[in-house]
C-alpha cells in the first residue's frame, strides 16, 4: 500500500491518537503504515523505532525502508519480523 | 529506484550518518515534507520539497547531489538549442514514418498463394512504401473485387503502420451455396477404414470409434431418433478415419524427347504502368505439344527501386521429337519424383501415420508404390428424397 495523506482526506478525522496502523502483504514483504508519528529515534536497515505522543513503535526486521508521508505518517516496507511497542511520554 | 514523478520532475539524494539520520527524519516528518529513506542511509526527495528543507536541516551536517532525473538532466546540458532541435527533428521524422505503410499481412486464403494476393494488391495501387494519407482503402478494395473474379470479399484494416489484408476466395463461397441447397442427407463412408472419431452437429452417428467400415457404410444418418423429435435432415458432421492404401507409379524405360531444340520468338509485349504496347507478334499455328516459354524482364535503378515497366517475351520451342531410354539411375530417380508429388497431392489434407516405400524393375521399366497409412476425413454427404 502506498497512501498519501492528504488535508482534504475526510477520512483523517478518523485517524485518533496515540497512533493508527494499517499493514498489507507486497512482494517485498510487508507494506505497513503508521499514523500519528511525530518523530524517528533510530534508523536502520533492521530496526526501526519511531516516536508517537503515546510512546515508541519498534519494528524488527530484514532490508526495511522507511517514508516519510505528510500528516505524520510513516510508511514502512521491508520484512518485517516483529513490532514492539514502549508506552510513555514523548 | 526513485519512483517516476521523482525521476520526471527532479530529485536530489541527501546523504548523513546513521546518528543524524534520524533526527533528519524527524524534522522532515513534522514539516510534512515527503521523502523515501534507503537502508544505506540516503534520502531522496523531490527538487520541490529541497529547497523548504535546507531551510530547516541548516543545524545538521549532511551532503546533497545536484539535481537528478530528467529535469536534472536538462539543467546540465550546454547546447540546450541542439538537443531541442534534434528531438523535434525526431518527432517529425516518427510522423512522417507512421504514415507509411510499413508490412503488409495477408489472411483467409488457402488456394491464391500470399505473393499472388501481395501482386493483386500492387497491380491496384496499394504496397508497401504507399503514403495511408494519400490512400483511399475503400477504392482499393472496389478495384481488387472488381478485377480479380478469384476473390469474393476482401478488407484492408490498418493497425499503425501495417495493413492487414483479409479476403474470401470464390470458392468458399460456392461450397457452401452447394450445402444450403440439399435438404435431405445421410454421410456416408467415402473409403474403407476405421473409425478414429466421430463428430455429430446434426443427424444420428451410425457407427462407433473403432468400428471398421467400407466404402458406402452409412456413418451419420439423416434420420432423426425418436428422443430428438424424430423426421429428417440433412445429415451434419466430421468422421475422421484410419486409412491404408497403396500408391504405386510405373515408369516405362523408354521415353520421347524433343531435341535440336530452337525457340522462336512469338510474341513481344512492353507494359508501362500496367498499359500493354504489343510490339511484336507471329500469327501462325502452333503446333501441338510444343514448349511454350513466357521470359519477364523487370528493368530496374540501381538495382535497387524497380521502374514501372516490363519487357513481356514469349518462345515457341521447336525441335525434332525422338525415342530415349532411360538409364537405370535415371529411371528411379524420375519414377521417385513421381512417387514423391503422387504421395504429397494425395496426402494434402491427411494426416500420416505411417509410410513405406518399395520398388522393383519390370520388363520394360520401373514400378515403385507407396503403403500409406493415414487419418483424413472420410464423410460424404450422400442427399437422398422421399418416395412420393
Amino acid at each position: 500500500m502506498n497512501r498519501t495523506y492528504k488535508k482534504t482526506d475526510k477520512s483523517n478525522g478518523l485517524i485518533k491518537p496515540p497512533f493508527y496502523i494499517e499493514a498489507c502483504r507486497t512482494a517485498a514483504g510487508m507494506s505497513m503504515v503508521i499514523s500519528g508519528i511525530i518523530g524517528v529515534s533510530d534508523y536502520c536497515e533492521e530496526n526501526i523505532e519511531l516516536l508517537s505522543h503515546g510512546g515508541r513503535i519498534i519494528i524488527v526486521g530484514k532490508f526495511i525502508k522507511l517514508k516519510l508521508l505528510e500528516l505524520n505518517s510513516v510508511e514502512i516496507v521491508g520484512k518485517i519480523i516483529g513490532v514492539n511497542f514502549k508506552y510513555g511520554k514523548n | 529506484m526513485a519512483k517516476i514523478d521523482s525521476i520526471i520532475f527532479g530529485y536530489r539524494v541527501i546523504s548523513a550518518n546513521s546518528r543524524e539520520l534520524a533526527k533528519i527524519c524527524s524534522i522532515l516528518l513534522r514539516a510534512g515534507i515527503s521523502c523515501e529513506v534507503k537502508p544505506d542511509g540516503r534520502i531522496l526527495m523531490r527538487e520541490k520539497y529541497f529547497k523548504s528543507s535546507v531551510a530547516l536541516l541548516k543545524d545538521i551536517q549532511y551532503t546533497s547531489s545536484d539535481v537528478m532525473g530528467i529535469t536534472g538532466w536538462i539543467k546540465r546540458i550546454n547546447n540546450k538549442a541542439a538537443v531541442i532541435i534534434a528531438i523535434i527533428i525526431s518527432i517529425i521524422a516518427a510522423l512522417w514514418t507512421y504514415n507509411l505503410v510499413w508490412d503488409v499481412r495477408i489472411d483467409g486464403n488457402s488456394e491464391i498463394t500470399d505473393a499472388a494476393v501481395i501482386r493483386i494488391i500492387n497491380e491496384n495501387g496499394f504496397g508497401v512504401g504507399n503514403l495511408w494519407s494519400k490512400t483511399n482503402i475503400d477504392e482499393i478494395e472496389k478495384n481488387i473485387l472488381e478485377n480479380c473474379k478469384a476473390i469474393s470479399w476482401i478488407n484492408i484494416n490498418r493497425r499503425g503502420t501495417v495493413a492487414y489484408v483479409t479476403l474470401l476466395e470464390n470458392d468458399q463461397k460456392d461450397g457452401m451455396d452447394n450445402t444450403e441447397k440439399i435438404k435431405y442427407a445421410n454421410i456416408v463412408a467415402s473409403n474403407d477404414c476405421v473409425i478414429e472419431e466421430i463428430t455429430v452437429l446434426r443427424g444420428k452417428a451410425a457407427v462407433k470409434v473403432g468400428d471398421t467400415v467400407k466404402k458406402g457404410d452409412l456413418l451419420i444418418s439423416g434420420v432423426l431418433p425418436d428422443e430428438a423429435g424424430g423426421g429428417l435432415c440433412c445429415a451434419e458432421g466430421t468422421v475422421v478415419g484410419k486409412i491404408s492404401e497403396e500408391i504405386s507409379v510405373y515408369v516405362d524405360r523408354e521415353y520421347t524427347e524433343l531435341t535440336d531444340k530452337k525457340e522462336v520468338i512469338c510474341s513481344v509485349d512492353l507494359k508501362i504502368f500496367n498499359f500493354c504496347v504489343n510490339i511484336f507478334k507471329k500469327h501462325r499455328n502452333l503446333d501441338a505439344g510444343c514448349d511454350i516459354i513466357k521470359e519477364i524482364n523487370i528493368f530496374s535503378l540501381f538495382g535497387k527501386r524497380v521502374l514501372p515497366f516490363e519487357l513481356h517475351i514469349d518462345y515457341a520451342v521447336n525441335g525434332n521429337v525422338s525415342q530415349s531410354l532411360y538409364s537405370d539411375r535415371e529411371l528411379i530417380s524420375v519414377a521417385c519424383d513421381r512417387l514423391t508429388s503422387e504421395t504429397a497431392r494425395k496426402l494434402r489434407d491427411c494426416d500420416l501415420i505411417s509410410i513405406r516405400t518399395y520398388g522393383d524393375y519390370t520388363e520394360n521399366g520401373y514400378s515403385v508404390s507407396n503403403k500409406v497409412v493415414f487419418t483424413s476425413e472420410v464423410g460424404l454427404c450422400l442427399p437422398f428424397e422421399l418416395e412420393k
